[in-house]
């Protein structure tokens, strides 16, 4: 009975920590990654918010970005791997996401050093906190290795998106995009804090 | 032994995952936000009123405005979230559309910091309203986005027949829908007096 009671105990521990960052139950692994970023609102809108940025500097800047984005990705990868973890992934994402609201909505071109550290700030956070909590080691790599494509994917987009638009209605449409994702994840930043 | 084993299996048998991280209820707290401005008269007067001062207006506050309000708005709703106690908050929502229903209406032209500061203050009363509703957990950002996106979205509305300024007959109609939003504005806050 003793082994019954420790055995149903540590099912009810397990049972919880199996399915916690699970974004669409039952879709795990490389998919469920892939889907990460695009269905956790927190994440689409930092990566949206910095494709935005982006998408306001030059093409090779551009792609600098971007390069230092995927290439932080990668290094969290290695630091997940060495164990690292941290609790307060999410809050920085919602802080990134809003000091990149803030900067489209008061239509701030940083320079490219600032630019560079806020890509692999929101990249860092993204891949932190979009670690599963599943038992296996591959099972972790592959959903990571989805999270990093499509957060690298959906930034770029956003870049395309925001590089495609029209000059004058396109800088004052981002502008309005940036104050809305500020003004959301600053509420919800506030909500966070306050609990 | 046996009453623990018990209540640990009624424990596994409730137990849910964590739910900080799902996606289940991002629709449900997408809707609600948006529906949040949408089913308030008063919400829907003062943000169309927003858009249609900021047309009548023109560049830049055609765009200021808009960009500034929802940011005021955010402000606001930090201070409902942190429980900062605002007096007044249903009478400054009220008279948000008295006031810019007003401004449409008499086609008034302040300088562009005292028209941001004007709308700014109303937005603090909004954001302080759907701040005080922003449910905890998962669906928290989605409903935040929804209701900054449905308030974005009635800007732009605003915004759209502002444009018939434009058009000498046009101008006399947006004044005229600036003075409707007033006479609302002012129903608002007969009810609350």
């Amino acid at each position: 009975m003793r082994r019954a009671a420790l055995a149903a105990v540590s099912l009810c521990f397990a049972s919880a920590a199996a399915q916690a960052h699970t974004v669409i139950a039952g879709i795990g692994g490389f998919p469920g990654g892939l889907l990460h970023p695009l269905l956790v609102p927190a994440h689409a809108l930092a990566l949206i918010a910095l494709g935005f940025l982006a998408g306001t500097v030059s093409r090779p800047m551009q792609i600098m970005l971007m390069t230092v984005f995927a290439g932080a990705a990668v290094a969290s990868f290695g630091l997940i791997a060495m164990a690292y973890s941290t609790t307060q992934a999410e809050t920085l994402v919602l802080l990134l996401g809003a000091a990149t609201g803030l900067l489209l909505a008061a239509n701030i071109t940083p320079p490219f050093p600032f630019a560079a550290i806020l890509a692999a700030a929101i990249s860092s956070a993204v891949i932190f906190d979009s670690v599963p909590q599943v038992l296996t080691v591959s099972e972790t790599a592959s959903a990571l290795t989805g999270t990093a494509l499509s957060a690298t994917a959906l930034a770029a987009a956003a870049a395309i998106v925001a590089g495609a638009l029209p000059q004058h209605a396109g800088t004052i449409a981002i502008r309005i995009a940036g104050s809305w994702i500020a003004a959301s994840a600053i509420m919800v930043l506030a909500l966070r804090l306050s609990a | 032994m046996k009453r623990l084993a018990a209540i640990a299996l009624l424990t596994l048998a409730v137990a849910t995952p964590a739910a900080a991280h799902t996606g289940e209820d991002l629709a449900g707290g997408f809707a609600g936000g948006f529906m949040h401005p949408l089913l308030g008269p008063d919400h829907i007067a003062a943000m169309l009123a927003v858009g249609l001062w900021g047309a009548f207006l023109g560049a830049p506050a055609i765009f200021i405005l808009p960009v500034v309000f929802p940011l005021v708005m955010a402000a606001g709703g930090v201070l409902g979230i942190l429980g900062v106690p605002l007096p007044g908050i249903e009478i400054g929502i009220a008279g948000s559309a008295l006031v810019l229903g007003l401004m449409v209406a008499l086609a008034a032209r302040p300088h562009l910091v005292v028209a941001a500061a004007l709308v700014g203050a109303f937005a603090i009363f909004h954001g302080h309203a759907h701040g005080t509703e922003l449910p905890d957990g998962a669906d928290a950002l989605a409903y935040a986005l929804g209701f900054v996106i449905a308030t974005g979205l009635l800007h732009l509305a605003g915004i759209g027949f502002g444009w018939l300024t434009q058009y000498p007959g046009g101008r006399m109609a947006v004044r005229a829908a600036g003075g409707a939003i007033a006479i609302a504005g002012l129903v608002f806050l007969g009810r609350l007096i």
